[in-house]
């Protein structure tokens, strides 16, 4: 075993990262922890209150609807932009220049600044001037504009996330789709595998642990929605767009509550916590067997 | 089994001046072990795939049992394959990999578990059927290999390179392997391979490949004591065949001290001897011999190797078990005139019909 020189050493290596993890992560999370027991409106001292920010939370049905809002616009958000990522990713995974140029620009709304892609998008939307909108106006859905209705806004703005990063996930399939050696192929096609077969039995059951990366990193993105939602809804129409990174962001900066907002960051910070383990844990599970390739 | 009918197949890639592989025909016989030999880049491996249906020819035709297959998918041609580097799903169980054939084909669930064991018990790969690749050794990955190949009793058998990821001890024990189940399944098999001694010892026939075409095609015995090419004469063989410039002229043919009589030949040629043609020490009647100096021994226990300069032409001689000279000696060897073969001097190097005596 390697032993350092010095006792210190490994600390003093370890201090940039831990210096920042605290500072930025640690500490404001105990603030917020502290916070969540008191009643403040940033104004007047703060006054303890106990739990009962916690309770006002669950008992006034908040929560309970913020987590159902950011969860379905996570939902759509993941499992579009993993679906849209690999049917593009195989649709491109082949040279030539004209399909080099279309992955560049599926890739390149990744790059663009969230506040651009929002307005732009607004633009688009707009029942009345936008090509998109119209669109969709025609066919009967948001008439007076997607974003003007509570049943599509949380949707229309789910769409615009998975436009944006399923250039992102494109990538990363794109780059495990080319990890699985072509042998593979060959020798399914020998087997007697059709494409279909090949897909299932070959791609898919290899490309497992690239599907658990995308899934995870696609899923902490839509968990920190909130350029989109400040820029296109503010949370509106009736409060149906309002996940809950813009409702820690309502609570402190509209509302002044800032009990009440870190009494959320808390709630939210745990069931992040362990949505993380279970999937690291799948993580785990989709990695088993594949150590030799 | 399976007729196998090659016939003027081309195959270029871009970026490429010479074709991969030019106007190969070739015809292997049902129930027939031909091995396809050559250097790598010789487009061996390419005339395999094409016959697997995993690239298109650019010109020529593949027919199995009178059956074209332009434009046949490799799943619908009832060709199985063993690949170089075994390509064994990392996410199956060997079980499954075995299985997988007879899955795609529709084989009833009850029968597959039957036609698996009965193929891993031929292979003695039984205990095998729950591991993973990952975790079998080199063998056992190449039998689960073969096993995926068998399973199905395709009409052809095709090997590319499939022992080339082996140690050589046990490179030696799966040849031997291969061979005897192969003949015991008589099925038409094409085994691609740059190792001469897997051409010689499995096939019925060899066909020596070189720069993407064919040299010659025969029984490991034809193309080892004719060789069609000066190619083939040293690519078969080890040590390879001695082969020497020469030139003829005022009816005798020289290469440095050896010197033999013809009644015609070209100005300039190439002669060759097998090392284990050439022996030492005084020459028989009707033996043609020369003088030589030995510049290396190479003791090998069962034989040895006496690397011989005879006046320029570089000979190896292949001897006997210990006995023979010491570096630096000069002796006198000696070889059997009808043994010698004589090539074209030209790259193309064909064999000449030339022939020669002692002086």
């Amino acid at each position: 075993m390697l032993r350092p020189r010095n006792r210190a050493h490994p600390y003093l290596m370890l201090a940039p990262t831990l210096v920042l993890l605290v500072v930025f992560f640690i500490l404001p999370l105990g603030v917020a922890g502290y916070r969540s027991a008191f009643s403040w409106d940033l104004l007047t001292p703060p006054r303890y209150v106990g739990a009962s920010n916690y309770t006002r939370l669950f008992a006034s049905g908040e929560l309970l609807r913020t987590l159902g809002t950011t969860l379905t616009f996570s939902l759509v958000v993941v499992i579009g932009s993993m679906l849209l990522g690999l049917l593009l990713a195989m649709a491109v995974n082949r040279p030539g220049k004209f399909v080099g140029f279309i992955r560049a620009s599926v890739f390149s709304a990744y790059v663009v600044s969230w506040v651009s892609v929002a307005l732009l998008w607004m633009w688009l939307l707009d029942a009345n001037a936008g090509v998109v909108g119209r669109m969709f106006a025609r066919l009967g859905i948001g008439e007076s504009g997607l974003l003007a209705g509570p049943s599509t806004a949380l949707y229309a703005l789910a769409g615009v996330t998975v436009w944006k990063i399923t250039g992102y996930s494109m990538v990363i399939f794109l780059a495990g789709l080319q990890d699985i050696p072509g042998e593979m192929y060959e020798a399914a096609a020998l087997d007697g595998a059709g494409s279909w077969g090949r897909f299932w039995n070959v791609t898919w059951p290899l490309l497992r642990p690239t599907t658990a990366f995308v899934g995870t990193s696609s899923l902490i993105i839509s968990f920190q929605a909130f350029d989109v939602v400040r820029v296109m809804t503010q949370g509106g129409p009736a409060g149906s767009t309002s996940v809950f990174v813009y409702a820690i962001y309502e609570h402190v900066f509209l509302n002044f509550r800032l009990g009440r907002a870190s009494a959320m960051v808390i709630v939210f910070f745990c069931l992040l916590m362990m949505l993380t383990l279970l999937q690291l844990w799948a993580w785990r599970l989709g990695q088993r067997g594949f150590r030799e390739r | 089994m399976a007729r196998v009918e090659i016939a003027n197949l081309t195959r270029r890639y871009q970026d490429h001046p010479t074709p991969a592989l030019s106007n190969l025909t070739l015809s292997v016989a049902s129930g027939e072990f031909m091995v396809v030999v050559g250097p790598s880049g010789c487009g061996k491996s390419t005339a395999l795939r094409l016959v697997a249906g995993l690239d298109e020819p650019d010109e020529g035709t593949i027919d199995v049992d009178g059956r074209s297959m332009r434009a046949v998918p490799p799943q619908d041609r009832d060709v199985a394959m063993v690949f170089q580097g075994y390509a064994l799903y990392p996410h199956m169980r060997v079980r499954e990999i075995l299985a997988f054939p007879l899955k795609m084909r529709k084989t009833p669930t009850a029968d597959r578990a039957r036609i698996v064991s009965e193929t891993a018990g031929m292979l003695g790969i039984g205990a095998l059927l729950d591991r993973r690749p990952a975790e079998l050794s080199g063998g056992e990955r190449q039998r689960v290999a073969m096993g995926r190949a068998l399973v199905r009793r395709p009409k052809v058998f095709l090997f590319d390179e499939p022992l080339s990821n082996l140690d050589a001890a046990l490179r030696a024990e799966i040849r031997v392997e291969i061979g005897s189940l192969v003949r015991r399944l008589g099925a038409t098999t094409l085994y691609v391979t740059h190792d001469h001694v897997e051409a010689m010892t499995l096939g019925h026939r060899i066909a020596v490949m070189r720069k993407g075409t064919l040299e010659q095609v025969g029984t490991p015995r034809e193309v080892y004591e004719k060789p069609a090419t000066a190619f083939v004469a040293t690519f078969l063989g080890s040590p390879s065949m001695n082969l020497s410039d020469a030139t003829f002229s005022a009816s005798e043919v020289v290469a440095g001290t050896v010197r033999l009589r013809a009644t015609a030949a070209p100005a300039a040629l190439k002669i060759g001897v097998r090392p284990e043609h050439i022996r030492i020490g005084e020459a028989p009647a009707g033996m043609a011999s020369a003088n030589a100096t030995v510049t290396a021994v190479e003791p090998l226990g069962a034989e040895t190797h006496v690397h011989l300069d005879a006046g320029g032409a570089v000979l190896r001689a292949r001897l006997p078990g210990f006995d023979a000279p010491s570096r630096g000696d000069d002796v006198q060897l000696w070889f059997d005139p009808a043994q010698v073969h004589a090539f074209a001097s030209d790259d193309r190097g064909e064999r000449l019909d030339v022939k020669l005596e002692a002086m």
